[in-house]
């Protein structure tokens, strides 16, 4: 039983939080569907709402095995030896993520302070993440409404005070692609980052209104698309042409805002938001990683694992690219690919055998 | 860490529990009894007391014939010696129907009659312990023994100087009452009744300290107070089996949650309002004998930021000064972090007229920033340490050496920068606002400050968020010390953020479980009578 | 668990202490950059970038306010610096300063006219990509070195560059100058068609010192300075971009022909391109309010027809320099205005097959100019100052 590794129990206000802070985690900090420029905001709207139905599909699988956590019904679906495969590859998608997440965060950091090594950031990162994971799924989703919060009222004074830079005209002309392009593109807004809640498999099990899931998760993808979504417009509109070329277009477009000289510099803010929603996202994905891998190992607690799987993530991030170029590469190309198999194929398979078979938890207690 | 650090010690402290054999229960001392001869017991009362120079003890006669003849023994100083002569020595003296009993009576007779029929104080208790005799004394009580009688009476004489009720030095208000708890424990629960004249409001009495024998209250509201929290106090303070409880802070440590952790999770305050309005929040109130300070739990950390006067005074400047409170704390946690990091690392952050007047300002000074601020800050703590402890004119004169060494000749030097000792200053008025908070503030200034001058604003990120998660991982009494802010309770934010008007607070806050958590009517606002529907309470 | 504990300590312990080096620079190491001037040096064929900076110098700031220190010495200092790119050049600067040049507080940054001519692509690159440099920063063009104008007083700024700033701030009150930032140029740059423009400045003498004055505008054409635009010119492509916010318009009286000023309140412009029978044509909208400034000419202005005389007169001269305008863009075959941006956006698909050969559209497409101008108010004085 998972229980036996995880006592905590989160409400459905915070796992809807958690959800919006995850999504906006690192999206903010690297917009998806960049290539679409003045329509990236649209193909982002396409591809929330192509998360949202990956979600809601998510949701009734967890439904389906209330209590449980994929780890345990993977072996009921697959097989014993199957399941513990597939099991291992969801963990490894985690594990990856995370190290992604790690670099990432990292990244921008060092290419705001050059001189400092990179594992500086990632070890600190990863120790805050690290200790909040091993404090258990209630200390992270705790922080979750606070966070979402903060992110919120950031974005607020950050748009009113770009609102007098935005040029309407930036956004012209409307859907200037084929069909195709579109299509390519809001797929990989859905694969990152409105499908990546995939891993909150792991954590449905421990929400305590299970009738709310539904509602309080498809709420949380679309908290979280909405802010990316208000931030893409933004700067679209503030940077028009430039959007495109920046690394960074958010934290650029934060860069001008300028009022009177006076409310001017205001970076310091969106880094924070960065920072917090990664911490949210990071920790999420590391605690999905020691837990489940705990229950794979049938290990009774979590904890010892902590330490060597935070390690591995940093040494992974740090190995992941040799520069930025490969990291973009990755992002925009081999990573909607790449995560196809984890956030659509497995669930969808493990869905549809389990309604097809009838497979539910009574099936697994009779094990 | 903390908690393995815990664990730790918890493992250690049994084990040493049992290699001594000591069971944790305090092993009872064995009951010796009075023996019925006066002088016997007499004698042995004073050797138990060791000769005590300050024992009382009179030896009299109970009757004319002088048969039965009698002592009282009390503490000089303890005992309010005009109750002493008019409600123990008059009357078993002077009692003219004393006489007139029967001499065959039996001593158990008599003693009933002297207890029911003589003594006219109030309070008496009876025992054949001379244990409980001999603490009776020592609380202040008169032992009153008769030849014969194998029991002593415990006549409640207490009554020593005490302070009077005076304004406390902590917390000052501008509006709202001026009294504070006194270091005698009945005044101070006699003060609380005073504030809550409701048969609910249950006293519970305990002696703690094998050495001190300190009386312990718990004060709670029966029908508001969680149950299992009351429970959950008993048995923390029952656990607490020490040879001293001199002041509340003895039992804070040993009742806390998390023991490593700098913040304080057991509420304090010395003023009978403030503890009233928490009992009836469903808070229970430790009350220690000997200390004006009161305990409360579960605190949870928003309180640090509410004070008595929001809720005397009109919510709307309430309201603002609470939030001037949460923003005073942050700046006096983070502004010298602050400073540090964007005059070290982000230079770009600060508005380009500001960085040329602090360029000019640092040029020349001899110390990096971070120096300069632990500098500063070890002599502001020392200036506030010192003028604490000095007698107050020496005080006075403390303080003005400090302001005309650091503020003036200091920046004249060229030895400090002007800028560093205008954050210090700001950041240590801005520490004084909260000051329940004042030891957490000065401790998370300095880790604030490490960590910029190592990685600047990414340091003070990932320090905020380490604090984040610390508070949001320590417990008191069971509750999340952050809430209402994390786990988020919506509606318990009307008295964090905001105060929001009386009339609105109808429900008591959601954060500390309770059995009882309506207040009042929903819908008291003023004018709005026809609308007011009894029925109509919201909540559960 | 014990080991755990000691192995954080460490980590710890040594990331703290290592990193005391890492990105840290107090204050008074480092040289803040007020202004960036960016020249080339040709010797044959080698092409060298020159840089020259002007920097704060704090200390002088501070004596300012007490005692003088030095007498005269000025407050800036300004370097010069050669190197292969711009990065090189600037961390050449290391060997002629005591401290590493500082870009975050910047204010400006001036190109000569040599070095704008070989093109502003490859110069402005490592402002956008260094991390250090903002968007906000002005860009402007001189005529000369720019090294010459940076040694220049400007305004009443202790530090040049500063005045620099607030002159391109201040030159929206006469909307003579096109006031351009890095990233709006940037911006700009990155399109096909338009052929953004800046202010230029030039050198003047004042009081016997240099001093610099802001002169009009030049203007890009595929990254390369294509020309100037002078004073007039400038307010026409600023009319065009319904970029004046302020600024005088001198109208001749109809009795006498002295002049009368009016101060231009608010304008707003409209740019709708049409598109008919392949052929592009584009109406330019103004709407102008102004109030009256001043008259030296004593005509009365009591009755709305007189009124409406002088706002006709007004349309036409601010019609006069949105056609100087015009007129020197098509010359040099440089879409300043972002016609072609505007057609871009209203016809996506027709636009791909012109994109190719707009330089060669542009001057000739159709271009109408209405300018709907009005005059609220009169100022204090409802009557000349002149006996009935």
């Amino acid at each position: 039983m998972v229980t036996v590794l995880e006592k905590g129990r989160i409400s459905s206000l915070h796992l809807t939080a958690t959800i919006a802070v995850f999504i906006i985690g690192t999206s903010v900090l690297l917009p998806p569907a960049r290539d679409a420029k003045q329509s990236e905001w649209l193909a982002v709207s396409a591809g929330m709402i192509m998360g949202l139905l990956y979600n809601a599909m998510y949701v009734m699988l967890a439904v389906q095995f209330p209590g449980r956590i994929p780890i345990e019904y993977n072996d009921i679906i697959f097989g014993r030896y199957l399941g513990k495969a597939i099991s291992a590859l969801q963990l490894w998608f985690a594990f990856h993520l995370g190290s992604l997440v790690l670099r990432n965060i990292s990244e921008f950091f060092v290419s705001i302070m050059p001189e400092t090594p990179i594992i500086a950031f990632a070890v600190l990162m990863m120790l805050v993440c690290a200790s909040a994971a091993r404090n258990g799924i209630e200390t992270i989703a705790d922080c979750g409404p606070l966070i979402m919060l903060i992110c919120f009222l950031t974005l607020f004074f950050d748009i009113s005070l770009g609102m007098k830079d935005i040029k309407v005209s930036n956004y012209l002309p409307l859907l200037n692609m084929s069909l195709n392009k579109f299509f390519r593109e809001s797929y990989g807004a859905a694969s990152f980052p409105f499908a990546e809640t995939v891993i909150f498999l792991m954590i449905f099990p421990f929400v305590k209104k299970r009738e709310e899931l539904m509602t309080s998760t498809l709420k949380g993808v679309f908290l979280g698309g909405a802010f990316l979504i208000l931030e893409i417009i933004r700067n679209i509109g503030v940077l028009g042409q430039i959007e495109d070329i920046y690394t960074y277009p958010t934290f650029e477009a934060v860069r001008l805002i300028d009022v009177a000289n006076i409310v001017t510099r205001l970076e310091i803010a969106i880094s924070g938001v960065f920072i917090l929603t990664a911490f949210m996202k990071l920790s999420a994905l590391f605690y999905v990683t020691v837990l489940g891998s705990a229950h794979l190992l049938k290990m009774r607690s979590y904890l010892p694992l902590v330490l060597p799987v935070g390690s591995m993530m940093i040494l992974l991030s740090l190995i992941n690219f040799d520069n930025v170029v490969e990291n973009i590469e990755f992002a925009a190309r081999i990573y909607p690919v790449y995560s196809f198999p984890f956030e659509l194929l497995i669930p969808m398979i493990s869905l549809l055998v389990a309604k097809f078979r009838r497979l539910s938890i009574n099936k697994l207690s009779s094990e | 860490m903390l908690q393995f650090l815990r664990r730790k010690i918890q493992f250690l402290g049994r084990k040493i529990r049992h290699s001594k054999g000591v069971s944790p229960e305090h092993a009872k001392e064995k009951v010796s009894p009075f023996s019925g001869n006066l002088s016997r017991d007499l004698e042995e009362v004073k050797s138990v007391l060791g000769f005590s120079k300050d024992l009382i003890i009179k030896e009299f006669f109970i009757e004319a014939r002088q048969k039965i003849k009698a002592a009282i023994l009390m503490i000089d100083g303890m005992i309010d010696k005009k109750d002493v002569d008019e409600q123990i020595l008059r009357p078993l003296i002077l009692n003219p129907c004393l006489s007139k009993i029967d001499e065959r009576a039996d001593s158990q007779d008599l003693a009933a009659y002297i207890e029911y029929n003589v003594l006219t104080a109030a309070d008496i208790k009876k025992t054949p312990s001379m244990e409980a005799a001999v603490d009776g004394i020592l609380s202040g009580d008169t032992v009153l023994l008769l030849d014969g009688f194998p029991k002593a009476f415990i006549i409640s004489t207490r009554g020593w100087e005490t302070r009077s009720i005076s304004e406390p030095e902590t917390d000052p208000v501008v509006r709202g009452p001026r009294e504070g708890f006194v270091e005698t424990l009945r005044i101070n629960t006699a003060m609380l009744r005073r504030k809550i004249k409701d048969s609910n409001l249950t006293i519970e009495q305990m002696r703690l300290g094998r050495k001190t024998k300190t009386d312990i209250c718990i004060a709670y509201l029966k029908n508001v107070a969680n149950p299992e929290l009351v429970n959950e106090v008993k048995n923390r303070l029952q656990r607490v089996d020490v040879d001293s409880v001199l002041e509340s802070g003895y039992l804070e440590e040993y009742i806390e949650d998390s023991p490593f952790s700098i913040f304080p999770t057991v509420g304090i305050s010395e003023k009978p309002d403030v503890i009233a309005a928490k009992v009836l929040e469903g808070r229970v109130a430790v009350m220690t004998d000997g200390t004006p300070i009161v305990l409360t739990v579960p605190l949870l950390f928003v309180e640090a930021f509410q004070s008595a006067d929001d809720y005397y005074s009109r919510p709307y400047y309430s309201s603002l000064v609470r939030l001037l409170r949460f923003g005073a704390f942050l700046v006096s946690i983070l502004l010298p972090a602050i400073y540090i990091s964007v005059t070290t690392f982000h230079q770009e952050l600060i508005p380009t007229a500001l960085l040329y007047t602090m360029a000019a300002a640092r040029e020349g000074t001899p110390f990096p920033a971070f120096i300069e601020a632990m500098m500063m800050g070890a002599v502001f703590e020392i200036l506030r340490e010192a003028s604490v402890r000095m007698p107050r004119p020496t005080g006075q004169a403390v303080s003005i050496v400090g302001a005309l060494v650091i503020g003036q000749s200091a920046v004249t030097a060229g030895l400090i920068g002007a800028p560093m000792v205008i954050i210090v200053a700001v950041t240590a008025i801005a520490s004084f606002v909260t000051p329940n908070l004042l030891d957490v503030g000065t401790l998370l200034r300095a880790y604030f400050s490490v960590l910029s001058a190592a990685m600047g604003l990414f340091g003070i990120m990932i320090g905020l968020i380490g604090l984040l998660i610390h508070l949001v991982t320590i417990r008191s009494f069971g509750v999340p010390f952050l809430s209402p802010i994390a786990p988020m309770i919506f509606r318990d934010l009307k008295d964090v953020i905001l105060r929001v008007p009386m009339w609105l607070m109808a429900a008591r806050p959601r954060s500390i479980e309770m059995r009882d958590s309506v207040r009042q009517e929903f819908l008291l606002m003023p004018g709005e009578d026809d609308e007011k529907e009894p029925d109509k309470k919201r909540d559960a | 668990m014990k080991k755990n504990l000691i192995l954080l300590c460490i980590i710890l312990a040594v990331l703290l202490n290592s990193s005391g080096c890492w990105n840290q620079r107090e204050l008074n190491t480092i040289a803040i950059a007020a202004g960036i001037g960016i020249d080339v040096e040709k010797s044959g064929t080698h092409k060298k970038i020159k840089l020259t900076a002007q920097i704060v110098r704090p200390a002088r700031l501070s004596a300012s306010s007490g005692e003088q220190k030095g007498g005269s010495s000025s407050q800036v200092l300004v370097l010069d610096s050669t190197g292969d790119t711009v990065f090189d050049a600037v961390r050449n600067f290391t060997m002629l300063s005591s401290r590493k040049l500082f870009f975050p507080h910047n204010q400006v940054i001036v190109i000569g006219e040599e070095a704008a001519r070989d093109g502003v692509r490859p110069l402005l690159d490592f402002f956008v990509r260094d991390h250090e440099n903002r968007g906000r920063v002005w860009l402007l063009v001189c005529r000369g070195k720019a090294g010459d104008i940076l040694r220049a007083k400007a305004g009443q700024e202790e530090i040049p560059a500063l005045g620099i700033a607030q002159l391109e701030e201040a030159g929206a009150a006469a909307s003579r100058t096109r006031p351009m930032r890095l990233h709006e140029f940037v911006n700009n740059l990155l399109s096909k068609t338009t052929s953004p423009a800046v202010s230029n400045i030039e050198l003047v003498k004042q009081e016997d010192k240099k001093a610099v004055k802001l002169s009009g505008s030049a203007f890009f054409k595929d990254g390369k300075l294509a020309g100037f635009l002078d004073e007039t010119e400038s307010r026409g492509l600023l009319w065009v971009e319904g970029k004046v916010k302020s600024g005088i318009i001198a109208v001749s009286s109809p009795d006498s022909g002295e002049k009368l000023s009016l101060e231009i309140i608010r304008a707003t412009s409209k740019v709708i391109p049409h598109l008919k029978d392949g052929s592009v044509s584009v109406d330019v909208v103004i709407k102008e309010e102004g109030n009256l400034g001043d008259e030296m000419c004593g005509y009365d202005i009591t009755s709305p027809v007189k009124l409406s005389i002088i706002e006709k007169r007004q349309s036409e001269v601010i019609k006069k320099e949105v056609e100087a305008a015009i007129k020197k863009a098509r010359e040099c075959k440089a879409d300043i205005f972002g016609f072609g941006e505007a057609v871009q956006k209203k016809y996506p698909v027709e636009w791909k097959s012109m994109e190719r050969d707009w330089q060669e559209i542009f001057p000739e497409i159709e271009i109408k100019v209405a300018i709907q101008a009005k005059i609220r108010r009169v100022g204090m004085t409802v009557k000349p100052l002149e006996p009935e």
